[in-house]
Formats: C-alpha cells, structure tokens, sequence
C-alpha cells in the first residue's frame, strides 16, 4: 500500500525545530541536517500520509525508526512517498498474538535524486481478531 | 532538570566506548518534541491517560530518545564525520522525569576504495535499573580533505575505472514497455523502443552508485545532468527479454566550463540477453559543474 505524495519544504526554520527541541535538553551540538530532521518520527509522518494502523489490540506500539541519509539536504521542496514496506506476525512467548508493520518512506528532491528514508516500526500486541 | 553544560570531549581515535550522558527527559522537552515531530499523543503528557494504559508516568517519545541518541553520536564522533544511518528499537517505555543514561561504543573504523572513513556504531539508552530501554546501530563517515580539487583519483578508484563496475539483471515486462513508449509517445509493438536502453541502465535505475560523495564535495555545485548518450544495437530489445547489463566506467575527467569546473564521467553499458548473446552497448556521460572558489553553505 502506497500512501499519496508529500512535498515537504526545507527551510531553516523547519530544521531549526527539531534541533531546538533536542538542543533543550542536550545542549548545542553541530550535526549536519538530515531526514531526522525533516522526519523526526518515521511511524507519525507515514501514517498522517494516510496509511492505516493496525487496531483492535491490546497494545500499539511503536517499535523502533530508522533514518538513513544519500545525499544532503538543500533548501527547497522534497517529495516524500510513504508505503508500507513489511508486514510480520507470530506468537509471543505467552502465546499472545504479535504483529510488526514497518512504514518506509522515501524522499526525493526536484532533481529526482533519492535524499534518504525513514522506517518507523509499529507494534501490536494481543487481541486484534 | 537538564544537563545544558554536557561537555563531548575530543572524538575517539580508537574503538571504544563513548563517554555517557545522562539527560533528564522533563515536559518541557517533550512538549517542543511534540510540536516539532507532530506527536500530539497524550500519553505523553497527560497523566490520566497514561494511568489508564496500564502505565505510572507520561512515557517519553521512543523518537525523541532516537533524535537524542543521534545528537549525542555527531558529538562523540566529531565535526569530520557526518552521519549516514542511525536505526535505534525502542525496547522498553521510559516514564517523563526519570534520568535516562545515553552511551554508545564505536565498534569499528574502515577506510573505503572511495577514500572515506567508514564508522560503524552501537548506541543505547539505559534507565534508573540500569535497564536498556533503546539499543541502536550507528553508520557515520568522515570525508577525507578534498585539498581545494575535484578529488580526480578518489573518483577514478571508486567507479573502478577500466574495469567491471556492476553486473545487473532485468527482465523486460509488457507493462514497463508499454509505459515507457506512452511516455514517449510511441506507438505499442513487441520490441522496446529505441530508447528503452536509458530504462536498463543501472546508474539511472539507482542499483549502482559508486560516487555519491560527489553530492557531499564542499563546493558549490553549479550544475549537471546527462552529457550525451549513443546506443548500438545487434537486435533490437523485446518484451520478454532477461537483459544482463554490466557497466564499466571509462573516462573520468575535468575541463574548465562557463559555470565553473566540469566533471565527466562516461560509462559504457554492454547488454546481453539469457543466452549471452550481444543485444546493445550503450555509452553514457554525465556531467557535474562546481565552483571550486565558493563552498556549499548547505552542507
């Protein structure tokens, strides 16, 4: 399932965000901007793109992201399509049923070159059927 | 409480562990979180909510502790070192107030055939018990000095210039033939259009990319795109076809242009069918311009 496109704009300001909101707590560190920056929650920025969660669980998680960076990021438009990008079950060792879903997004700039993605990984333990 | 006054020290030399931080994930924090990340969840700030989800506290956003890990690890590694891949898993739920302890260990450090350095890292977060609430992966490399020059030979040994850069198979179905040609505007038939060799190439396809630091050069990059591409072909391409395409590079080269300096770089593309009989060879240049007198600000 293939969510629509996204055109998300990066600005300073956009950047300045999410560096702020770690820089509160961490302090003031150079790093180079990057997709954690545009997509700081992988799991969130998928599924307000309109992909659907699983629900009827006990409990939904999230489970984990991953950023990855190909090229560096420029001022300008980035076009973001988030799919879903696996699908996983089994039983715990409780017997408990146990789904994963990964959400991938990509994004791509005006040239068409590929700038990086995101995974953000939702967990959903028992109930469900 | 936080810690504003974290000091990271110089970057380590060798493989070992990173000296650890430990941050206090307060509302505050994670009320900015929330508006930059968009995670308006009120388990994270209401306590009501969290109560009647079976927890004693608002949990801290598994992400936030991500983007923290992520700061902490450009710090440790230092300013040459840009972070390619960070993938963390969010083991367990940390309640907001409680001290969490954020480490990491650089397990190795490899120079690559294109002249980077390449790290490879482990980070997690540990709570109060001591308890790994977040483990990771970390992937960062360092840029070797590019001397103030297009890094000709760096370039020349990562495409592997001269020899068998990639080999790669596609199968050549109905529908990517019939898109290709309404694209172009070409009339449906059995065999691919002419210009269908660009749609089997494996630099534009993405499934071979041997010089991406180009991208990440510190000057300004003026231009670029495809120089110029010819195709002969032995038979023409058909629907049904499994195409072998192996790529070597053979030219690598600058010349001074209007916009700057420009950097080639040609590849040679022989197609071959299930067989392993000759079916096109196409020859491809691309060009990237920069000025080698301003740096990218946006790096």
């Amino acid at each position: 399932m293939v969510a629509p496109a996204q055109v998300i704009m990066v600005s300073a300001q956009g950047l300045d965000r999410v560096r702020a909101a770690v820089s509160a707590a961490v302090g003031d560190v150079s790093v180079a901007a990057g997709i954690a920056d545009i997509c700081p929650d992988p799991l969130v920025f998928a599924v307000a793109a309109g992909l659907p969660r699983p629900s009827g669980f006990d409990r939904s998680i999230d489970g984990g992201s991953t950023w990855r960076d190909t090229a560096p990021l420029a001022p300008g438009p980035l076009y973001a399509v988030s799919q879903v990008s696996a699908i996983a079950e089994r039983l715990t060792s409780d017997g408990r049923r146990l789904v994963r879903v990964v959400y991938t997004t990509q994004f791509t700039d005006a040239h068409g070159d590929r700038v990086g993605s995101a995974d953000g990984t939702s967990v959903h333990i028992g109930g469900g059927r | 409480m936080t810690d504003p006054t974290v000091n990271f020290g110089t970057p380590p030399v060798r493989e070992g562990d990173f000296e650890d931080r430990l941050v206090y994930p307060s509302t505050e924090n994670l009320l900015r979180w929330a508006s930059a990340a968009e995670d308006y969840s009120p388990i994270h700030f209401d306590r009501d909510v969290a109560i009647a989800r079976g927890f004693d506290e608002p949990l801290v956003h598994g992400p936030w502790k991500g983007a923290v890990l992520r700061h902490l690890l450009a710090g440790w590694l230092g300013p040459d070192a840009v972070i390619r891949e960070l993938s963390v898993r969010y083991l367990r739920a940390d309640s907001v107030g409680r001290p969490l302890r954020f480490g990491g260990r650089l397990v190795s450090s490899e120079p690559l055939v294109d002249g980077t350095i390449e790290m490879r890292c482990t980070v997690w977060v540990r709570d109060e018990q001591d308890r790994v609430t977040v483990e990771g992966e970390g992937v960062a490399v360092a840029e070797p000095d590019s001397g103030g020059g297009l890094p000709m030979e760096r370039l020349r040994a990562a495409v592997r210039l001269g020899q068998d850069a990639g080999t790669f198979t596609y199968r050549v179905d109905a529908n990517d033939v019939e898109t290709f040609a309404a694209a172009i505007g070409a009339a449906p038939r059995r065999t691919a259009p002419a210009t269908y060799f660009g749609a089997l190439d494996p630099v534009e396809r993405r499934d071979l990319d041997l010089d991406d630091f180009l991208q990440r050069l510190p000057f300004l990059k003026t231009g670029g795109g495809n120089a110029f591409n010819e195709v002969t072909y032995e038979r023409p391409i058909r629907i049904g076809d499994e195409i072998t395409v192996t790529t070597r590079y053979t030219e690598v080269y600058e010349k001074p242009g209007s916009r700057g300096t420009l950097l080639f770089r040609v590849r040679v593309n022989e197609m071959r069918d299930a067989s392993g009989a000759l079916v096109a060879t196409s020859r491809c240049g691309h060009v990237l311009s920069y000025r080698l007198d301003e740096e990218d600000d946006h790096q």
